[in-house]
């Protein structure tokens, strides 16, 4: 609707609003990055530091960028809108970001607030894509001890952060459960005086699951988080069992989670193989049949290292997207016939770009969420700033690790020179072609990705599947809102 | 590899030798790039990689160098308010309680 | 529609001329010793207790008065007990300040203003009414504390200067519990030691009613005849939030703030977000609302579709919404919930089609004023919300 002119059929005291207000000769542009997007190169997004976008042409962009535009052009009004550009009426635009980059970063100082507890290496399964799990029964070698535990739970709350979520990892996180019992009840202790919000996940391949075990989560409240790779023979063959149907035990294991703990208390994840890449609908149909309304497309990289069963898992960035691509299709599809079914992989993306607070998602966080959001206490005690840190561990290479709980202290620890080379190599505000990234405001920063694949934390980008595929994934959703319709309208309804 | 060769020449006095750099780096997943000068000019000689075509790094080329001009540009505009705004938005100093963001 | 205001009244027996705040009693028994600072309300025709400071009378007194005594109108006589007016025997005129019973008391602070917004309903005069103030410094301490909620309007109260203060700090002490909502451009708030000062005040319930009308400044600024009001504007609803005052965003909804209300209300959800109370507002044909109709006039039915919008924007962000003055026949049915009864009691009136209209116990009505040009879409409705009949032709 074109607004109409500013001024009153009739005069007197009442001036027109070019009296008032003449369009100011002269704009100044307010820090913004831009990317052609991917098959329609005329078209471009502009993305200012807070993360709006907009989307216009390539020949709008060279006039806007070169202070050519008209101060009448809806154009205009929409960058001004936008805290793109400001002028001698706008001023306060430059007001109005500061709370709002406040706000984005307040997570870097919130601190680490994911605290991963690999409280045994033993497991029960041999998943090919495993790099470390030990089939063994030696609890003296391969479990957490106890005062490690304690330990770890001190540094938990030595972080400043509010919130305080403590996962449970393994191996077979419940083939220590005993282990897991002293650590929440240790955790909860301490919280009394610290009243954080505390939270507890556990992540099983739930292969079993004992009422003991059901009673303590439940009196605790702790989350179960599982691994469904798909349908039955997809699942089996991702995460074999030996002499066992895994996939039927973990179905019947997580209705009895359920109805013990809440449906919303048990979530699900799965870990994209080659094998998954064909069969997205079907991951899906397999999710729906259990009863949970999300599913994750969890994007694994694969390390370079020689893996025993490399070639198993290994897949292009190309090829997730693919796979993903024709996921998300599916589940809107679902939800426009009424089914209420998210994809999280989707949901991070979507907050990065829509939501005021960002995510926490750790994987995607400029600084790396490495150490400052996330921190892993291994079965032995050594402290690593990731998951992939200490896997990356498992398979020979420990340069990546932070210290050792028992004999190094908190600040020793967090202030360790492996972790800030990390940080500061990594970071996208200062890594070649990140910088000037359209999608920097949204994007992160791999270092574990990079350093396996070419031994620095800043990587090649040009080259990098971590790149190519966030990249894939931004241009295809950029193309979902532009279209967008119910899609569109789905999409945004998941941003919190 | 691609035998093709390509060239292509970009006036100097138009594009800083950073933008044509910057150029370069991004597409240095499609090509291998040689960069040489003249007097007048920045000649980027270069070998499309596999499945790319003379034609697709030529055309990538000259949209990237104008892109990184617009860059450049954009940066030199808006990097002191850049720094402003996040010297402000980092510092409590001249801000009382923050607001109720917590809705 | 309740009329505040009498002249040429008959004043008898009053020593000095000058003008007087009083508080209205109906208590023939109150306490002598609290006589002499209270004024006798007489509404139907009985004796003069002795002792008070003087006598409001409704209707005409009879024989044999007391001191200081004023007879107003029969239209007055829904006046009770705590009821305050300002009585000037000069002028011979009596206004009703406060009364104990509204739901909710409104001061005007001044009539001079530096907006003149083109839809004013309280157009601007260039006075010197400094007066009022202190009138209202003398009244505040007489009102009840069970006031539930008290408003300062004008023009713009913050032109008062160090009196605006003054004013906010004598309702804290006196009227601890009750809410306060002041309505101001919120400009001088742009200036950060003002803003702190009214924060430093700490009043227990305080809520600031400012004016946003389009996030295009050019327009906004047309529509509050003022350069950069927009600019300062902003700046002092950034630093009000800052100081933690509450602050609720004003719209009105007419032909100029209409075409820019969807990128309003995504401006608001994406700048402003963690303001307390967005109001979306029906038009009053009084004042330059009156004067201006034929431009400003759009008639609600045609707004439809952006007011959903607007609201829905809004509403995803976590801003609380609110619709007022704007009747439920003409307000899209799922934006029911927030359309509030906001039209104050003395303003508030229907239209002869509504007595059959299931939803009029719920519903907004209309200002007096807007009585003469009804939306084309007024109809009475169903329990469900259906329309009962045709819709009815504006007279």
């Amino acid at each position: 609707m074109s607004p109409p002119n500013l001024r009153l059929s009739k005069t007197g005291r009442f001036r027109p609003g070019e009296e008032i207000s003449p369009p100011p000769d002269s704009y100044s542009l307010m820090p913004f990055r831009f990317e052609r997007l991917e098959g329609d190169e005329e078209q471009v997004v502009v993305v200012n530091d807070l993360g709006e976008y907009l989307l216009i042409t390539h020949e709008q962009l060279v006039r806007f960028a070169t202070g050519m535009l008209e101060p009448t052009e809806p154009l205009y009004r929409e960058l001004r809108s936008h805290q793109f550009l400001f002028d001698r009426e706008s001023i306060s635009n430059l007001d109005v970001v500061v709370p709002r980059l406040r706000l984005k970063k307040q997570r870097v100082s919130d601190f680490t607030a994911l605290n991963m507890f690999v409280v045994t290496l033993r497991c029960n399964q041999s998943c090919p894509y495993c790099q470390v799990s030990r089939q063994s029964e030696d609890r003296a070698q391969f479990d957490m001890p106890e005062e490690v535990a304690k330990k770890g739970v001190e540094f938990a709350f030595r972080s400043p952060s509010p919130d305080v979520k403590i996962e449970f990892q393994g191996g077979e996180s419940l083939l220590n459960f005993e282990l897991i019992k002293s650590i929440v009840i240790e955790a909860e202790a301490r919280n009394e005086t610290e009243r954080r919000s505390l939270e507890f996940v556990a992540a099983t391949n739930m292969t079993f699951l004992t009422d003991e075990i059901l009673d303590f989560f439940r009196e605790h409240n702790i989350l179960v988080s599982t691994s469904i790779d798909g349908p039955a023979d997809l699942h089996n063959k991702n995460r074999p069992y030996k002499g066992h149907d895994a996939f039927a035990e973990v179905c019947a294991n997580i209705a009895r989670a359920r109805s013990a703990l809440g449906p919303d208390r048990v979530a699900a994840l799965m870990t994209t193989t080659r094998s998954s890449l064909t069969r997205p609908r079907e991951i899906i149909d397999q999710y729906l049949e259990l009863g949970f309304n999300a599913v994750f497309f969890r994007p694994l990289s694969p390390y370079g290292f020689a893996i025993k069963t490399k070639s198993f898992y290994e897949y292009s960035a190309d090829e997730f997207l693919d796979f993903w691509k024709e996921g998300l299709d599916y589940i809107i599809e679902l939800n426009r016939n009424g089914v209420f079914i998210i994809e999280h992989f989707t949901s991070i993306l979507l907050d990065k770009m829509f939501s005021r607070r960002g995510t926490g998602y750790v994987n995607l966080q400029s600084p790396a969420g490495n150490g400052i959001a996330g921190i892993v206490y291994n079965y032995d005690g050594y402290v690593y700033a990731s998951d992939e840190g200490r896997m990356i561990a498992e398979m020979g290479d420990h340069s990546l690790r932070l210290g050792h709980l028992l004999r190094d202290g908190y600040d020793d620890i967090l202030g360790s020179d492996v972790l800030l080379q990390m940080l500061d190599e990594s970071l996208a505000e200062s890594s070649p072609q990140c910088a000037d990234c359209g999608f920097q405001p949204w994007c992160g920063s791999d270092p574990d990705y990079h350093y396996a694949m070419s031994r620095d934390f800043t990587g090649h980008k040009p080259t990098s599947g971590f790149c190519k595929k966030n990249t894939g994934a931004f241009n295809h959703i950029i193309r979902l809102m532009a279209e967008g319709g119910e899609p569109a309208r789905i999409l945004k309804s998941w941003v919190r | 590899m691609n035998a093709d060769r390509g060239s292509v020449q970009f006036q100097k006095k138009v594009y800083s030798l950073e933008a044509v750099k910057k150029a370069l780096y991004r597409l240095s997943g499609r090509a291998i790039f040689e960069l040489r000068d003249t007097a007048d000019e920045w000649e980027v000689e270069f070998f499309p990689r596999d499945g790319w075509s003379r034609s697709d790094v030529e055309e990538s080329l000259n949209a990237s160098v104008l892109d990184e001009d617009l860059r450049e540009i954009v940066r030199r505009e808006t990097e002191t308010i850049r720094n402003l705004l996040l010297a402000h938005a980092f510092s409590r100093a001249d801000l009382g309680e923050s607001e109720g963001e917590d809705r | 529609m309740l009329q505040l205001f009498a002249n040429m009244l008959g004043f008898s027996n009053w020593e000095d001329t000058s003008r007087l705040v009083v508080r209205l009693r109906t208590n023939p028994n109150l306490p002598k010793v609290l006589r002499s600072r209270e004024f006798f309300l007489v509404k139907h025709g009985c004796e003069l207790p002795e002792g008070f400071a003087g006598y409001v009378i409704v209707g005409s007194a009879k024989d044999g008065l007391g001191d200081q005594v004023v007879e107003v109108p029969e239209s007055m006589g829904y006046l009770e007990d705590g009821d305050i007016l300002v009585l000037d025997p000069t002028e011979r005129t009596a206004r009703v300040l406060y009364r104990k019973l509204s739901g909710s008391n409104s001061f005007l602070l001044t009539e001079r203003c530096n907006h003149y917004c083109v839809m004013c309903s309280q157009p601007p005069r260039d006075v010197n009414d400094s007066y009022i103030a202190k009138e209202l410094l003398r009244a505040i301490p007489l009102m009840s504390t069970e006031t539930r909620e008290v408003g300062l309007t004008g023009g713009e109260p913050t032109l008062l200067g160090e009196e605006f203060f003054e004013i906010v700090q004598m309702l804290k002490t006196h009227l601890p519990q009750s809410a306060l909502h002041i309505l101001s451009n919120g400009r001088a708030f742009s200036v950060d030691s003002f803003a702190r000062k009214l924060a430093s005040i700490r009043h227990p319930d305080l809520m600031l009613g400012i004016p946003l009308y389009s996030d295009h400044p050019e327009r906004h600024n047309f529509v509050v005849q003022s350069e950069h009001a927009f600019d300062e504007t902003v700046k002092g609803i950034l630093n009000l939030k800052n100081c933690g005052v509450r602050v609720e965003i004003r719209v009105v909804l007419h032909s100029y703030t209409i075409p820019t209300l969807v990128s309003l209300a995504d401006y608001l959800a994406r700048n402003l977000v963690f303001c307390d109370h967005v109001a979306l507002m029906g038009l009053e044909f009084m004042g330059f609302g009156k004067s201006n109709l034929k431009d400003l006039w759009i008639d609600p039915i045609d707004y439809r579709l952006e007011l959903s919008e607007a609201v829905k924007i809004l509403d995803a962000a976590g801003l609380p919404v609110s619709i007022y003055n704007l009747q439920r026949c003409v307000v899209p049915q799922d934006l029911w919930n927030f359309c509030r009864r906001s039209i104050s009691d003395w303003k508030n009136d229907f239209l002869p089609v509504c007595e059959t209209c299931d939803q009029k116990e719920l519903c907004a009505g209309f200002f007096s004023s807007t009585l003469a040009k009804p939306s084309r879409g007024i109809t009475p409705l169903d329990h469900v919300g259906y329309p009962k009949s045709h819709p009815v032709a504006a007279p």
